[in-house]
């Protein structure tokens, strides 16, 4: 065996037992899944407020009228209440 | 010794990634997460082990190591460093590394962004970059090796050294610039797959790989860019874009990624198109695939296939089973992928964004139709028809000019409807002065397409204009702020819309370049010393002519003495005829090569080609251009980068919020 080989031996074998190193532990709980729900609704919250934002611009730019200006703000609104309560509801379920 | 590392690395990260693949199947199947933490290390291992040799091989190229047939194919003694490091994507198997390296170093970043986000997703978008990493392992460890030994049974002293075309600084920047756009998009489609098969289909997915797309989007346009400036610069016959097989494999997924680009800020902002987008990301990835099976299999040849190789069936096979997989999976998910809302009125700027999708994808289609004509004319009849540039002409250019229209029109349109009152403030300016320009323009003695273009680009760049004035003056009037002030908060805090208005203006402009296009002129002619030729109204006189002796070549040098009518000098040129390996005995290796001057101002370039000389009567022979216009299309580029880079540039989330 040259010393080639045996680097190539220790490369690999480093590398495979980096791999498999958590496969030894003991169980693990998956619990993310849940904190990816609120991250998810975080992050839809974050684009409305964007969308609100951008929306009032347009308003004071004059490129939307008044009565769907009033309308779509109203809706996106609605729909960031209805993203906080279930944050909330979320947050309080894994008691955050 | 190291290129056994090299070969070594490239077949452990295969066999990892076979692994890796296999434990996140089994994760997503029992949910162990110790499987899923696993195999999310085995990614990790197996993008180290392709960058690894991806250095190995790098340092092999420039350490001139000639008993690897990659290196003494590609690179020689006399090739400059510069040139011995590209020399890592200027040929088949090196090339697909460097792909394979440029997808390692995006799947770690992916990794790393994602370390603590989309828990369900993330296996699918593991599995997606695994696979595409694994078939390039596949193909680099048996097809095509980079690390395969010189086939000679003596010591190999010297290489071949590089193409001299690929000899050239723009050339050097222009593939892997490209090739970040083309497997930039590999994490988009990740995304989407991982969303369909997770059934997250919603407007999630979008938000997280728009950065990504952008990125992906820049590096594309700024390649192919570079590959216009590189033929312009280099092939020497006065043109940026041919038409060639291998620019359409560029320009194709930069089409359909335009489109997917536009089409996601309405499943954004109205969960609209969910549908089209997950159709348009999948297109866009094959497309690129495919783009990289049409320069490296060798399937057509053009100036870009310098490699002719056995790999055309793999990438076949592995486009065909992506589109069949991606089908099936979109006609499964259908139900989940249908719209909520619809599109309330034709007059609305998601309708604008809708056709200008329509318009993107026909061009694509144009495009990929005349490219694989040949292909399939060949396949059938057995003899080749090529379609050429007059063709794609005819198609693209009507198809342009109104892609150019909805540049304009699409910002001026409000969401939902636009009202006669939106139309009256919108559009009156912009028509009123766009039609003045088309009398002017007619008057002038503009014609055709011309005339079209010109006053199209004139719309667009007042209606671009005018969102600019609405925007700052409504802060202006709202917040008392100066009109710089408002133009950079403006702009600040409305990147990705005002950032698209720039890259617009950039569009404007090289379609302004590309017009110029038309009054194009050319002339041929031989002088002796002394002696002078006229185009247009610019002389042409040889004033000095000598050789040259230089390290890796020999040159011939013209003196151009360039003049307007009126005498007055403009310029001085100075094209060379270079031989490239000259000091080799066998004289079918020596390679003639035209190295052209242009002198460009915004009004004209002035391109001058040497393209023979007669050494026994001491007569060197010209090929001159005059291009109208073409620095519009740098500039445009220009702004059009500048205006990406607005757009992706992140937003404090934080002040959003806050606000």
């Amino acid at each position: 065996m040259t010393w080639i080989s045996i680097l190539l031996f220790l490369m690999f074998f480093s590398f495979f037992l980096f791999s498999i190193w958590p496969l030894l532990w003991g169980e693990i709980v998956n619990d993310k899944e849940s904190h990816d729900l609120i991250n998810a609704l975080e992050r839809r919250k974050s684009i409305l407020y964007r969308e609100i934002q951008y929306l009032d611009n347009e308003y004071y730019i004059e490129n939307i009228n008044a009565g769907d200006y009033n309308s779509s703000r109203t809706e996106l609104v609605s729909e960031i209440s209805e993203i906080i309560d279930q944050i909330n509801l979320q947050s309080s379920k894994q008691g955050i | 010794m190291t290129p056994v590392f090299g070969s070594v690395s490239i077949s452990l990260a295969a066999g990892f990634s076979i692994l890796s693949i296999f434990l996140l199947l089994f994760y997503i199947r029992n949910g162990d997460y110790r499987l899923f933490l696993s195999a999310r290390r085995m990614a990790i291992v197996v993008s180290f082990l392709i960058i690894i040799a991806t250095f190995i091989l790098v340092n092999e190229l420039i350490s001139s190591n000639f008993n690897i047939d990659y290196v003494a194919h590609h690179t020689s003694l006399e090739t400059p460093t510069l040139y011995k490091f590209s020399a890592l994507w200027a040929g088949q198997s090196g090339s697909l590394l460097f792909w394979l390296f440029i997808l390692s170093v995006f799947s770690l970043i992916t990794i790393y962004q994602n370390k603590n986000r989309y828990h369900k997703m993330m296996p699918w978008i593991l599995v997606v970059i695994l696979v595409v990493q694994l078939f390039f392992l596949i193909l680099t460890t048996f097809i095509t090796n980079p690390f395969e030994p010189t086939k000679a049974d003596f010591e190999v002293a010297n290489g071949l050294g590089l193409n001299p075309l690929l000899q050239n600084l723009t050339m050097a920047i222009h593939p892997p610039i490209l090739y970040l756009g083309f497997v930039g998009f590999t994490i988009p489609f990740a995304f989407a797959f991982a969303a369909l098969m997770t059934n997250e289909s919603g407007s999630l997915w979008i938000r997280s790989i728009r950065r990504w797309s952008l990125v992906a989007w820049l590096a594309l346009s700024s390649g192919i860019i570079l590959g216009g400036w590189w033929a312009y610069q280099e092939l020497g016959w006065g043109g940026y874009w041919a038409w060639d097989p291998v620019e359409n494999a560029s320009f194709m997924p930069w089409l359909t990624g335009t489109a997917f680009l536009h089409s996601i800020i309405i499943q954004e902002k109205k969960n609209m198109l969910r549908l089209w987008n997950m159709i348009l990301i999948m297109i866009t990835f094959l497309l690129t695939i495919f783009g990289t099976f049409l320069t490296r299999s060798g399937v057509m040849s053009s100036v870009h296939s310098f490699t002719q190789s056995p790999l055309g069936p793999f990438f076949l096979s592995f486009v065909i089973i992506l589109l069949f997989i991606c089908a099936f999976l979109i006609i499964l998910n259908l139900s989940n992928l249908k719209s909520e809302k619809r599109i309330e009125s034709l007059t609305s700027r998601e309708s604008g964004f809708l056709f200008n999708n329509v318009i993107f994808v026909t061009l694509c289609f144009a495009v990929f139709w005349g490219t694989i004509f040949p292909v399939i004319t060949e396949a059938v009849q057995g003899t080749k028809i090529t379609v050429g540039a007059p063709f794609f002409n005819q198609v693209t250019i009507p198809i342009g000019l109104v892609l150019l229209l909805l540049t304009g029109v699409g910002p001026l349109l409000a969401w939902r409807k636009t009202s006669t009152e939106n139309f009256k403030n919108n559009f009156t300016l912009p028509l009123i002065i766009a039609l003045c320009s088309l009398i002017v323009f007619l008057l002038i003695g503009f014609r055709g397409y011309v005339v079209i273009s010109l006053m199209l680009s004139v719309f667009v760049t007042i209606s671009i204009f005018m969102e600019f004035k609405r925007g700052v003056y409504s802060r202006v009037k709202r917040f008392n702020e100066s009109i710089l002030t408002a133009l950079v908060t403006l702009i600040k805090k409305n990147r990705s819309r005002y950032g698209g208005y720039f890259v617009h203006l950039g569009i404007v402009l090289m379609f302004i370049g590309f017009t110029g296009a038309a009054f194009n002129m050319k002339k041929e002619f031989g002088l002796a010393i002394n002696e002078q030729n006229h185009l247009d109204n610019v002389n042409f006189k040889l004033v000095k002519l000598w050789p040259e002796e230089r390290s890796n070549h020999f040159s011939w040098i013209a003196e151009l003495l360039v003049t307007a009518d009126n005498g007055n000098i403009i310029t001085s040129l100075r094209p060379e005829k270079r031989i490239y390996f000259h000091l080799d005995p066998n004289p079918d290796r020596r390679q003639p090569h035209s190295e052209l001057d242009i002198y460009s101002t915004m009004q004209r370039d002035i391109y001058s080609v040497f393209s023979s000389i007669d050494t026994d009567n001491n007569i060197a022979f010209f090929q001159i251009m005059i291009n109208p216009l073409v620095r519009f299309v740098w500039y445009g580029s220009y702004i059009l980068v500048f205006g990406t880079l607005i757009a992706m540039w992140p937003s404090n989330r934080k002040k959003l919020l806050l606000s």
